[in-house]
């Protein structure tokens, strides 16, 4: 047989099985693609049966020809039958977009509320933290990815209904409730319940977000919420798009509809080094700031410790921070803290007006207070925020 | 007889070793050397390797010339090597740095980046047989494999002794590429005499020679900072035991081992937690036994204490060479201070014979991501820390977690780890945080703030972070409980010993989880149709297969070997420590043992006729059982006797595959096979078969089995494929 084939044929052959192979894996990891934007209707519900005794309807979402469509978040899944949205826990079921996780919690912890972090609103007091699973986005940096980027199925949640969570927080002798650690965006209607019957009893509720939300289910949120605090990822869209799986022009909307409901909202901004650290870009981010939400909202500047994908990237440097920090107050920025910088002084409040040193924190410990009511002890100065 | 053409087999042989430690070491500096990773790397290799020699059998035409055919593709192996270590460099481009890179692009592209060059170094084998087959047919297959040992074992010894840490890969590979060009015109220039070749070829080697030396060290740091892009990449050498490199961002600079950050500095933050939880809770800490990663800071925060004596264990002395010039004035103190004995040993090797008992034993090692490291997580391991501690003394450890939800893959993994550790400790407190600090103990630890800040403010300690305020909060007794009800709920994950290494499997699969994806599962599923559409195929073709005995032997055999070779080596970590020197020392025995095996067996050949040929052949696949069964009885009586009873296992094992290639030879060639049709085959099957051996090994067979189960599993392997061959009509 050797004899018969000649080196150009052998090539030949060798060529076609190189086309072949590749013309197969290139089909197979389209097919794949395609099949995981679109799979067959009930595919994934196969696969992950959903516990369909705690199963609730969802707000936001219309019929749309062959499916639903959720109007949640801007990401307005069209989902067929059986089919989940992005972020995993929403889900058409019989023509109906439900939720996967109302009044299922995977985890309830009383946290100090500088943990979320939030610095204007009873500073030292313990918040009652609850989440689902899910999220809307995928950063590559998320410090809950094991929640936020779970199945229900995945990680299975303790049942605690709106009243439960009331009560327990009530028990515990927490004065709040926060929707932290996933994304309480994701599970909208159990967090609108649960705020809402909170307030009814005298509780105050923080929500702690990625913003990723259309405008119309946030302001009917944000009436029964006392602070929101949205992570504002980076200033570029390069960034959103390919490290946080978003776009960066619907969180400035979120930013913006806050404003005009004037809810007490602040903002944190995790600078990762090599990958959102230009100043320029911080720049950009805190004139925004400025100018479209006022001097008086508070920045925080975080700093990355390594995570989840990233894990291999060291921490944000101190000098970067401080120079974002810097920038911030240069830009006129009245409150601007650094996070996840124990002993730092950027970790304190100083009075815009004084510049005295109003709140000295350590870490999650409060260790001074010079706040009158709602103003400086020393000038007098009106300091935005919910005091003690 | 020594001609220019064993010459040429040698550096063959040593061509493959030392191309494959270089390659390894470059891709494992982009995909961080987790044990999935070196499982699909050696899989990767031997699979392309078998491929490259098979497919070059249907090649036409080498057989009329084969020593040109030979120095052509030697030839082409000098533009190779050099290439495929600068395509693995540029691999890492594709990724943003600092992310770690998921399973499928890893496997694809482990596949992707070796597949050339190992398709060409397999197709050299079946040429090299077709060379050797012009002096003595039957003879050239055990000519070959057996200089080509005899090369493999010269390129470690020397890669190993000489070379690395002396100069950059990029000059080693350009120099072994050189080398090709060299033979390739030593077999090919004309001119009858080797002399006349020799003095055409010595003056052009010195030639490329001095040209690498000049310029490739520049190459190397060049395409070094390409790889280490946004960083800025201040130092980098090669140790004996991996890749290290310093680089900054910022005030920050982190040291790298194989491309994965081991640590940042200057970071306080890091190391208080891991030093003053242990020191503080004891009432009076003197005696302190460091492992793993501290001259970046963690010997710096031991020494706020009162201590009398840091033993400070540290494998590579490169590391601290490379770092000990860069870091800030506080830890540069700490590491010449008279308190701190340095000592270049490893763990459990230090642990057997410490020379005193301990107030503490404060670990601070890299995650458990391979089986190598898992030995340092394993009961016999704390069973040897029980051992050096004093009354009161305290082991404190952290394992990567989660802090406001404990997956259950998260759960799996820490759990394993604690109820290990209780099994050996009376007393065990976990801290909670992103990262569990485990502390253990033979004597109650109270975990008491009062306690605590007193001894903090008597010893004058002054921290950034680890302070008494920050102690009601990490205390949380309700963040304890959760941990504690998770680390006990979890009856279902099992304990973690040498024997049957598991922690490292539920890290890796806790890594695996960080990639899932709809679209992984579909690859998967793809990945299982490839491997069912492979069965049919196989079985469509059972007849064939039969038929061709003397390849399913080589399989076999190959696939025991490495099995076992894998296993050995593993167990002896375990038992021994990790000494550099006693390793190339079992990497060597297996070797010799494959050239004695294959140097007696082409000679053998020719003492007997072919049915007793075969039934050796069959013997051998038996004794590979036998030697799988019998291992587990020798190992377990093996703490009491020397370690030399590893290399001789060792030998044994590479004596049997050694011994089986050249006879297996001799009865393909009797079908009627030209030698280049039956080396290539056989060569084929040998190397895929260690290819699954070495694949299955470390990401399934270990974790699943235990090593002790591996054992006998290969056994059971051995066995019924021996069963099919003595059992299954026609001709071997």
């Amino acid at each position: 047989m050797e004899n018969k084939t000649s080196r150009r044929e052998f090539l030949i052959q060798i060529g076609k099985l190189g086309l072949v192979a590749g013309a197969t894996s290139f089909f197979a990891l389209g097919a794949a693609t395609v099949v995981s934007l679109f799979p067959p209707p009930r595919t994934l519900r196969r696969f992950f049966p959903a516990k369909e005794a705690h199963i609730r309807q969802a707000r936001w979402w219309r019929t749309v020809c062959a499916g639903v469509q959720c109007t949640l978040c801007p990401f307005y899944c069209f989902l067929p039958e059986g089919m989940r949205g992005i972020c995993r826990v929403r889900m058409n079921m019989g023509g109906q977009l439900v939720t996967l996780v109302y009044g299922q919690p995977v985890t309830a912890h009383i946290d100090p509320i500088e943990k979320k972090p939030v610095y204007h609103m009873l500073p030292g007091s313990e918040v009652f933290s609850i989440s689902t699973v899910g999220c809307n986005l995928r950063c590559h940096f998320c410090q809950n990815w094991e929640i936020s980027q779970a199945y229900p199925e995945q990680a299975k949640g303790t049942l605690l209904g709106p009243q439960e969570v009331v009560a327990e927080t009530i028990r515990s002798g927490c004065k709040s409730i926060a929707y932290t650690y996933g994304e309480p965006i994701v599970f909208y209607e159990y967090v609108l319940d649960t705020a809402k019957l909170a307030k009814t009893k005298g509780l105050r509720n923080v929500l702690v977000s990625g913003g990723y939300i259309n405008p119309e289910p946030l302001r009917e949120l944000v009436q029964f919420f006392d602070v929101i605090k949205i992570d504002l990822k980076g200033f570029n869209e390069k960034f959103y798009r390919q490290v946080v799986g978003g776009e960066l022009r619907f969180v400035l909307n979120t930013l913006l509809e806050l404003k005009k409901t004037g809810v007490l909202t602040e903002v944190v901004n995790l600078v990762v080094p090599t990958l959102n650290d230009n100043m320029n870009e911080i720049k950009q981010m805190c004139e925004w700031i400025y100018t479209n939400l006022g001097p008086d909202t508070p920045l925080f500047f975080a700093r990355f410790i390594p995570q989840y994908r990233l894990a291999n990237l060291p921490p944000t440097p101190v000098e970067t921070l401080e120079e974002a920090r810097e920038t911030a107050l240069k830009t006129g920025l009245h409150y601007v803290y650094l996070g996840n910088m124990p002993g730092h002084p950027g970790e304190n409040t100083y009075c815009p007006q004084c510049k005295r040193l109003i709140i000295q924190r350590r870490g999650y410990a409060v260790l001074g207070y010079h706040l009158r009511g709602t103003q400086c002890a020393f000038c007098g100065e009106h300091i935005p925020g919910i005091w003690i | 007889m020594v001609n220019i053409h064993s010459v040429a087999f040698l550096f063959y042989g040593f061509l493959c070793l030392v191309s494959q430690l270089l390659l390894f070491r470059e891709l494992a500096i982009v995909f961080y050397g987790n044990e999935l990773f070196l499982g699909f790397a050696l899989a990767a290799w031997f699979f392309w390797i078998g491929a490259g020699s098979l497919l070059i059998r249907h090649y036409p035409g080498t057989e009329k010339a084969p020593v040109s055919s030979f120095a052509l593709g030697l030839g082409i192996m000098f533009f190779l090597l050099p290439l495929t270590v600068l395509a693995i460099r540029f691999l890492k481009t594709l990724f943003p740095f600092g992310e770690l890179i998921g399973v499928l692009p890893m496997t694809l592209l482990t596949f992707l980046a070796l597949s050339v060059y190992c398709l060409f170094l397999g197709a050299l084998f079946p040429l090299g047989c077709s060379v050797a087959a012009e002096e003595k047919k039957s003879l050239a297959l055990g000519k070959v494999y057996f200089w080509e040992s005899i090369g493999s074992i010269l390129g470690g010894i020397i890669f190993t002794y000489l070379l690395i840490g002396h100069l950059p890969v990029l000059s080693l590979a350009l120099m072994l590429s050189a080398g090709c060009l060299c033979f390739s015109f030593l077999l090919c220039l004309p001119g009858k005499r080797l002399a006349v070749r020799l003095g055409w070829v010595i003056p052009v080697f010195l030639v490329f020679f001095l040209v690498i030396l000049k310029w490739s060290p520049g190459l190397d740091r060049w395409s070094r900072e390409k790889q280490w892009h946004g960083y800025h990449l201040v130092a980098q050498t090669e140790s004996r035991y991996s890749h290290l490199a310093l680089a900054r961002v910022g005030s920050i600079k982190s040291f790298f081992e194989n491309g994965l950050i081991s640590a940042h500095f200057p970071d306080p933050v890091l190391y208080e937690e891991l030093a003053h939880w242990p020191l503080l809770l004891h009432h009076q800490p003197r005696y302190v036994l460091v492992m793993g990663q501290a001259a970046t800071g963690l010997l710096a925060e031991i020494m706020k204490h009162q201590i009398e004596r840091i033993d400070y264990l540290e494998l590579d002395p490169g590391i601290i060479r490379l770092i000990s010039g860069h870091l800030d004035p506080n830890n540069a103190a700490a590491l010449i201070d008279p308190r701190v004995r340095i000592h270049h040993i490893d763990g459990r090797v230090w642990l057997k014979s410490a020379p005193q008992s301990y107030d503490a034993v404060i670990l601070n090692l890299p995650e458990p991501a391979n089986a190598s490291i898992n030995r340092l997580y394993t009961q016999e391991f704390y069973h040897q820390v029980y051992n050096v501690l004093a009354p009161h003394g305290i082991l404190a450890f952290t394992v990567p977690s989660a802090e406001n939800y404990i997956s259950p893959e998260v759960q799996f993994f820490n759990s394993s780890i604690y109820r290990t550790l209780a099994q050996i400790f009376r007393h065990v407190e976990i801290i909670p945080g992103d990262n569990l600090l485990f502390l253990a103990s033979l004597s109650p630890l109270e975990l008491d703030e009062r306690i605590l800040t007193r001894h903090y403010y008597d010893r004058r300690i002054s921290n950034q972070y680890v302070i008494p305020v920050y102690f009601p909060h990490k205390l949380s007794l309700e963040r304890r409980a959760y941990v504690r009800n998770k680390m006990e709920e979890a009856s279902g994950s099992r304990l973690n010993t040498d024997f049957a290494p598991v922690s490292y499997y539920y890290h890796g699969k806790l890594w695996l989880i960080k990639f899932a994806s709809p679209l992984y599962f579909l690859s998967g599923m793809i990945f299982l149709g490839l491997i069912g559409w492979l069965l049919r195929t196989v079985w469509r073709n059972r007849s064939g297969l039969i038929k061709n005995k003397s390849g399913l032997m080589l399989f076999l055999l190959g696939f025991g070997g490495t099995l076992i070779e894998v296993i050995l080596i593993l167990a002896f970590q375990s038992l021994h420590g990790y000494v550099y020197w006693r390793l190339g020392i079992l990497f060597a025995a297996f070797m010799i043992g494959l050239a004695l095996g294959s140097g007696i067996g082409r000679r053998a050949g020719a003492f007997f006729s072919y049915p007793t040929q075969s039934g050796i052949l069959v013997g051998l696949i038996g004794g590979m059982a036998v030697l799988a069964l019998v291992l587990p009885l020798f190992l377990r009586s093996v703490s009491t006797t020397s370690f030399m009873i590893f290399p001789f296992i060792l030998i044994l094992t590479g004596f049997i595959l050694g011994f089986a290639f050249p006879l297996a030879g001799g009865l393909s060639l009797a079908t009627g096979r030209t030698v280049k049709q039956a080396s290539s085959g056989l060569y084929a099957a040998d190397l895929w078969g260690a290819s699954l051996g070495a694949g299955l090994a470390g990401c399934f067979l270990i974790p699943f089995l235990g090593l002790w189960g591996s054992l006998i599993f290969t056994a059971g392997v051995e066995m019924v494929g021996m069963i099919i061959l003595v059992f299954t009509p026609g001709e071997v």
